[in-house]
C-alpha cells in the first residue's frame, strides 16, 4: 500500500508543485496496485487538482447546513482515480479506501459515486451530466444567498457531448458568476486525438460567445494555473468563468504521453514506476 | 377545478413548501407553470429546450437542498433524459419532482413524438424511484404534494387536457391503490390504473347494464404499488382486468402481474397496443387502441363469462 502522507497544507506555489509530483506518485502507485484504470485522464488533472483544492476550494465546515461549501464536481468522470487520490492527500477520505480501488465491490468505483462516497459531490461517469449538476449546484448557492463555488472539470473530449453546450448556454444565462469550469484540453478521448473526431478550433473562444469569462494556462504549471484563476476569480462581472487548461493525457509516463494508449493502459513496471517517482522527486529537488 | 387546474395546484404546492422551486423545459406555456412564476419569480427557471440539462440543474439544486419540480413532456424526459433521470438523480437518491405532462392517448394529438406511451416502464425501472399517475385533479394535487415530500426522486405522470376534477369524492382517499366501487356478488375487478379512471367507471357501468356486476379498484402509484386492495378484490371476483393508457411492457399490468401471477389469478391486460398509434384526439385514439369503455366492457365480460358460466353471474 502506498504511504498517504498527510497533506501539507501547502499553500506557498512551490509547495502546490510538491503536492502535485506527490499526488502524481499516488496516482501511479494506486493504478499499479489495482492493475487497471483510466490512467491517462487521471494523470493529466494532477496539478489541476492540486490547485483547486488545495488553494482555493473552501470545505464546508463543522455546523454549517449540509447545502453550504464550495462543491467539486469531476464530469469528466474516468479521471475519478486522480480526484481519490487528492481527497486521501487532502485527509477527506481514509488512505486504506484509496488502498481497496479497483477491487470488487469497492467504494471508490471506477467513475465517482456519491451514494457510497459523500467526499464526492456528484456521481459521474456518463459523460456531459456533471457540468449541468455543476450549473444546479451553483444556482443552489446563489439562491441560499451563500457566496460558495462550485467547481467543475470537464474534458475537451466530453465536450462532444451536446449536453455540455446545454449547460454553458443556461450557466451564462442565468449569470452563475461562482461556477467555475475548467477544461482539461487534452487533446485526447478514448479514440484518439479530438482533433480528428469532432474538432473545434477554438474551443474557449465559443465559451466566450455563449457569454462565459475565459482564460488559458499550461495546465501543468501550478504557478501559472493560479494566476489564471485568481484573474477568472476577481473578474466582477455576473459571468460564469471557464479555465482553458492546455494539458497533457499521460502526463509523467513518458511511454503514454499523448498517445492513445494512456485511456486505460496496463499497470507500469516496477522499473516504470521507479523512474516516474525519481523524475518526480528530482523535479522536487531541483523545482 | 377548470381548465386551469393544475397551475392552481402548483401554485398551492409553492406557497405551502418554500423550498420547492419550478423548472421548465421550453414548454412552460403548456405546462400551465405561469401562475407560480408570476407569484414566485425567484424560484422559477425555465432552462429552455433543453432536457437533459434540465434535470441535472435539478439534481444539483436537490443537493443544495431544494425541491425542484421539473415539468416538461413525458417523452423529452423518459425517453430523452433518460440517462441523466438515471445517474445524476435516481442513483444518488436526489429530491427531484419530473412533472411529465403528456401521457398516452391524452396527448396524442401530436402524434408519437409527443404521445409517451412506454414511459412508465422506462422510469419506473430505476430503483429508488416513485411513479405516479393520478385519475383526476383532486388526486393530482394529493400525489404532488406527496412528490414534494418524498426526499427522494419521483414522477408525476398527467394528461395534459381535459383532467376531470373529482370522479371519487371526497368519502375516498387520493392516491395510492383504492377499492372505489365493491360488489358482494361481483365476477370482476377492473383495476383503473391511472389517467384511465373514468373511462373504466364508464365501462363499470356498461357491466351493470349487461348484469355483469364488477369491482373497481384504482391505482394512482405504480411504484411501490400497494397491491393488497387489488388482491383483496380479486380473491371475491375470481378475475383481474387491468386497463392502463401505457404499453403492457413494463406498464401497470406487468406491475399487478407480478403479485396475481404467482397466486394464479386469471388477469386479463388490456393496454395501448405494441405499435406507433396513429395522431388523434383522445376518444378516437381510445378506440383505435380498444380502450373505450364500449370495448374494455366487452372484453372484460367476455372473460368473465369464460371463467363464469353465465348462469352463476346471472342467477
Amino acid at each position: 500500500m502506498p504511504a498517504v502522507e498527510a497533506h501539507p497544507g501547502a499553500r506557498t506555489d512551490a509547495g502546490l508543485r510538491d503536492e502535485a509530483d506527490r499526488l502524481r506518485t499516488l496516482v501511479l502507485e494506486t493504478h499499479q496496485r489495482a492493475g487497471a484504470g483510466h490512467l491517462g485522464s487521471a494523470l493529466s488533472i494532477v496539478e489541476i487538482l492540486a490547485v483547486v483544492l488545495g488553494r482555493f476550494f473552501r470545505w464546508r465546515g463543522d455546523g454549517e447546513p449540509a447545502w453550504a461549501g464550495d462543491r467539486f464536481v469531476l464530469s469528466k468522470g474516468h479521471g475519478a482515480l486522480g480526484l481519490y487520490a487528492a481527497l486521501a492527500r487532502a485527509g477527506r477520505i481514509p488512505p486504506e479506501r484509496l488502498a481497496e480501488f479497483g477491487s470488487n465491490g469497492a467504494v471508490l468505483e471506477p467513475h465517482p459515486n456519491e451514494a457510497a462516497e459523500p467526499e464526492l459531490h456528484a456521481s459521474t461517469g456518463s459523460l456531459g451530466q456533471g457540468i449541468s449538476i455543476g450549473v444546479g449546484l451553483a444556482l443552489g448557492s446563489r439562491l441560499r444567498g451563500a457566496a460558495d463555488r462550485t467547481w467543475v472539470v470537464i474534458g475537451d473530449g466530453e465536450a462532444n457531448e451536446g449536453q455540455v453546450w446545454e449547460a454553458a448556454r443556461s450557466a451564462a444565462a442565468l449569470n452563475l458568476s461562482h461556477l467555475v469550469v475548467v477544461l482539461d484540453d487534452n487533446g485526447m478521448q478514448q479514440d484518439g486525438p479530438t482533433g480528428g473526431i469532432l474538432p473545434v478550433d477554438d474551443l474557449a473562444g465559443a465559451w466566450a460567445a455563449m457569454g462565459w469569462r475565459t482564460a488559458e494556462a499550461d495546465g501543468h504549471d501550478c504557478d501559472a494555473l493560479i494566476r489564471a484563476i485568481e484573474e477568472l476569480l476577481a473578474l466582477p462581472d455576473p459571468a460564469p468563468r471557464l479555465l482553458r487548461a492546455r494539458t497533457v493525457k499521460g502526463r509523467g509516463v513518458e511511454y503514454l504521453e499523448g498517445r492513445t494508449e494512456s485511456h486505460y493502459p496496463p499497470p507500469l513496471s516496477a522499473e516504470d514506476l521507479a523512474l516516474a517517482r525519481y523524475l518526480a522527486q528530482t523535479r522536487r529537488a531541483h523545482g | 377545478m377548470a381548465e386551469t387546474g393544475y397551475g392552481e395546484i402548483l401554485l398551492h404546492a409553492g406557497r405551502a413548501h418554500p423550498q420547492v422551486l419550478v423548472l421548465d423545459a421550453g414548454l412552460a406555456t403548456s405546462m400551465r407553470t405561469h401562475r407560480f412564476a408570476a407569484e414566485f419569480p425567484e424560484r422559477y427557471f425555465n432552462l429552455g429546450i433543453a432536457e437533459q440539462n434540465a434535470v441535472g440543474v435539478a439534481g444539483g439544486l436537490a443537493r443544495r437542498g431544494f425541491v425542484p419540480l421539473l415539468h416538461t413532456f413525458s417523452n423529452f424526459v423518459a425517453r430523452r433524459a433518460h440517462d441523466q433521470l438515471a445517474l445524476s438523480v435516481a442513483w444518488p437518491g436526489c429530491a427531484v419532482g419530473v412533472v411529465a405532462g403528456s401521457c398516452g392517448v391524452f396527448d396524442g394529438r401530436n402524434g408519437p413524438s409527443h404521445m409517451a406511451t412506454d414511459d412508465l416502464a422506462a422510469v419506473s425501472a430505476l430503483p429508488g424511484m416513485w411513479v405516479a399517475e393520478p385519475g383526476d385533479l383532486r388526486q393530482t394535487e394529493a400525489l404532488l404534494d406527496r412528490l414534494v415530500r418524498l426526499g427522494g426522486p419521483g414522477y408525476l405522470r398527467l394528461r395534459r387536457f381535459g383532467a376531470p376534477a373529482d370522479l371519487l369524492g371526497e368519502d375516498l382517499p387520493p392516491g395510492g391503490t383504492v377499492l372505489v366501487r365493491a360488489r358482494d356478488d361481483a365476477r370482476c375487478t377492473l383495476v383503473a390504473c391511472g389517467s384511465m379512471l373514468e373511462e373504466v367507471l364508464h365501462a363499470h357501468a356498461l357491466l351493470k347494464e349487461r348484469g355483469i356486476p364488477a369491482d373497481v379498484v384504482h391505482a394512482a402509484v405504480l411504484k411501490p404499488l400497494d397491491p393488497a386492495p387489488i388482491l383483496a378484490s380479486a380473491a371475491r371476483t375470481g378475475l383481474l382486468v387491468t386497463v392502463e393508457n401505457h404499453v403492457a411492457a413494463g406498464g401497470w399490468g406487468d406491475a399487478v402481474a407480478r403479485h396475481a401471477g404467482p397466486r394464479g389469478i386469471p388477469h386479463l391486460r388490456l393496454a395501448l397496443p405494441d405499435a406507433y398509434v396513429p395522431a388523434g384526439d383522445p376518444a378516437w385514439q381510445l378506440a383505435w387502441c380498444g380502450l373505450d369503455a364500449g370495448r374494455v366492457a366487452a372484453r372484460a365480460a367476455a372473460a368473465a363469462e369464460r371463467l363464469h358460466p353465465p348462469e352463476r353471474i346471472h342467477a
